[in-house]
């Protein structure tokens, strides 16, 4: 019953919903979860948008993403196994649910075991 | 029309320096002059293209990009007939009876001064189409098709490495201290050429040991991808001697060391002397750019470097113009010939630009962090200029 939720929309559009600020947009196909956001306004942070610096990391809480680069070069084996995903380097295959900023991942530690696991996944740039 | 066709220009001169290699004697000198020659003057007789025409066919565009391998490859196989003895897979006799000319005289009429022209025409080409165009394709990291046919362009020039360090590094680091290949104010291009050599080559290293160690892989394993890209060149460096022995080696070494010093070179004056504060997103300021119309087509829209750092995933085609951006005072291959010949005089022309790009474009972070690279520079004028800022 979840495939029915994640699946990408006739227009090729998806979903990402974004912890713990409740923002939610459309990507489109071809668009990174980073792009999309930016277009918007919203204030992800980034920096080299090539998948080098981590900035824009986030933690994939739902759904599948396509990758562009390899994270294995920027990201720890830790990071990895806690689906920290580079927004900038993410197409999401349907639609997703992320968790962003590790500060204010505090607040839902206590709700949301995996936005906690997210958090101390990810160490303070 | 001619907007897909000015990508073709770059191919041209491929053609350029096999004609001139086959040819022999002063021919062989025929792709150096002919890319400088037209690159310059074209650069200065055409100007500026600012136009952002959107393509309904990419699909062209990229077929485009996939030329070089066989038309490199073509170009290696007609060095290494002409350094070796023997026919190489009778193509001697085969150009004799369709074209009626004589390759193997051709062949007696080198000296060394000819294959000076030779390697440093072939060394151009490796660089202009190889690195250029393996630089474009090692930006597709999703694509693995794109990926291998751009490593073995890049390990022409000994540097498959630069489809790590690049995107991991240099995109990172850019115009911070951190970075090797942004040349610092008042480094010189030689002194540039050898830091940036050494220490792309080290963050390699490291970007790759720590991606193995991430994935729990071992080092010495064909995973390594930093030992497999100096396993392609390698590879050539063989197939060069088995064809042409010694002097094939010798010859293609020298063209791809001197294709090394071009990529460094255009580094040097891609970054020279900007500064960035290493926890601010890089903008298009942060790069010197040209719209430089032959620049721009015959190189892929690298020239239109103020947005490819800005948004390092685009592709070639989508590169927009950045008026504003900081600008180059000349075109690439112009750029490129100061570098080499006159390394101080093109350091000096710059200073005023750098000042400018202080007063114009940086924030006040960067301000702060350009007044101590002024001060750190050693240059008079830099440092005089610092007390004011
Ligand atoms: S912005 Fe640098 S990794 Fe995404």
């Amino acid at each position: 019953m979840f495939g029915k939720l994640f699946t990408r929309s006739a227009s090729g559009r998806a979903t990402v919903h974004v912890e713990p600020f409740g923002w939610t947009f459309e990507v489109e196909a071809g668009q990174t979860i980073l792009q999309a956001a930016l277009a918007r306004g919203l204030p992800w942070p980034s920096r080299c948008r090539v998948g080098s610096c981590t900035t824009c990391r986030c933690c994939l809480l739902a759904g599948d993403v396509r990758t562009l680069t390899d994270a294995s070069y920027v990201l720890s084996r830790e990071q990895l196994a806690n689906r920290v995903i580079l927004a900038c380097q993410s197409q999401p295959r349907g639609s997703v649910r992320v968790h962003l900023d590790r500060a204010a991942a505090t607040l839902r530690r206590d709700a949301d075991p995996s936005a906690a696991a997210a958090d101390a996944s990810v160490p303070a740039a | 029309m001619s907007h897909y066709l000015r990508f073709l220009g770059v191919h041209g001169f491929v053609l350029a320096t096999v004609a001139g290699i086959a040819l022999g004697g002063a021919w062989m000198w025929l792709g150096v002059a002919a890319i400088y020659g037209v690159m310059i003057a074209g650069d200065e007789l055409i100007g500026d293209d600012f136009s952002e025409p959107a393509y309904a066919h990419p699909r062209l565009l990229d077929a485009t990009l996939y030329l070089a391998p066989p038309l490199l490859a073509l170009l290696c196989f007609v060095m290494a007939w002409h350094a070796g003895s023997g026919d190489l897979f009778g193509a001697g006799a085969g150009v004799q009876a369709t074209l009626g000319v004589d390759p193997c005289a051709a062949r007696a009429a080198h000296g060394p001064l000819h294959w000076l022209g030779g390697i440093l025409s072939a060394g151009l080409t490796f660089a202009a189409v190889g690195t250029n165009i393996g630089h474009e394709l090692t930006h597709r990291t999703t694509d693995r098709g794109a990926m291998l046919a751009g490593r073995w362009l890049l390990a022409l020039t000994f540097d498959a490495e630069f489809a790590i360090e690049h995107v991991y590094g240099h995109h990172r680091r850019l115009a911070t201290p951190a970075d090797p290949a942004t040349a610092r104010r008042g480094e010189q291009f030689y002194a540039f050429l050898a830091r940036s050599v050494v220490g792309q080559t080290r963050s390699a290293c490291e970007l790759e040991r720590g991606r193995l160690e991430t994935l729990g892989l071992g080092t010495w394993t064909l995973h390594n991808r930093y030992l497999g890209g100096w396993l392609m060149s390698a590879a050539i460096v063989a197939a060069f001697g088995l064809a042409a022995g010694l002097a094939g080696v010798a010859v293609f070494v020298l063209a791809g060391l001197a294709g090394r010093s071009v990529l460094e070179a255009v580094n040097y004056f891609e970054h020279y002397g900007l500064v960035r504060d290493p926890d601010a997103p890089i903008e298009p300021r942060h790069s010197w750019n040209s719209n430089k119309a032959l620049s721009n087509a015959v190189l892929f829209n690298l020239a239109r470097h103020s947005h490819h750092h800005a948004a390092g995933d685009a592709k070639f085609w989508q590169l927009r113009a950045y008026r504003d951006a900081p600008t180059l005072p000349y075109g690439y291959l112009t750029s490129m010939l100061l570098v080499y010949v006159a390394p101080g005089w093109y350091r000096d022309r710059m200073t005023p630009l750098v000042l400018e790009w202080d007063r114009r474009h940086a924030d006040a972070t960067e301000r702060r962090l350009a007044a101590a690279a002024n001060r750190a520079s050693g240059l008079p004028s830099l440092q005089l200029a610092a007390q004011g800022q």
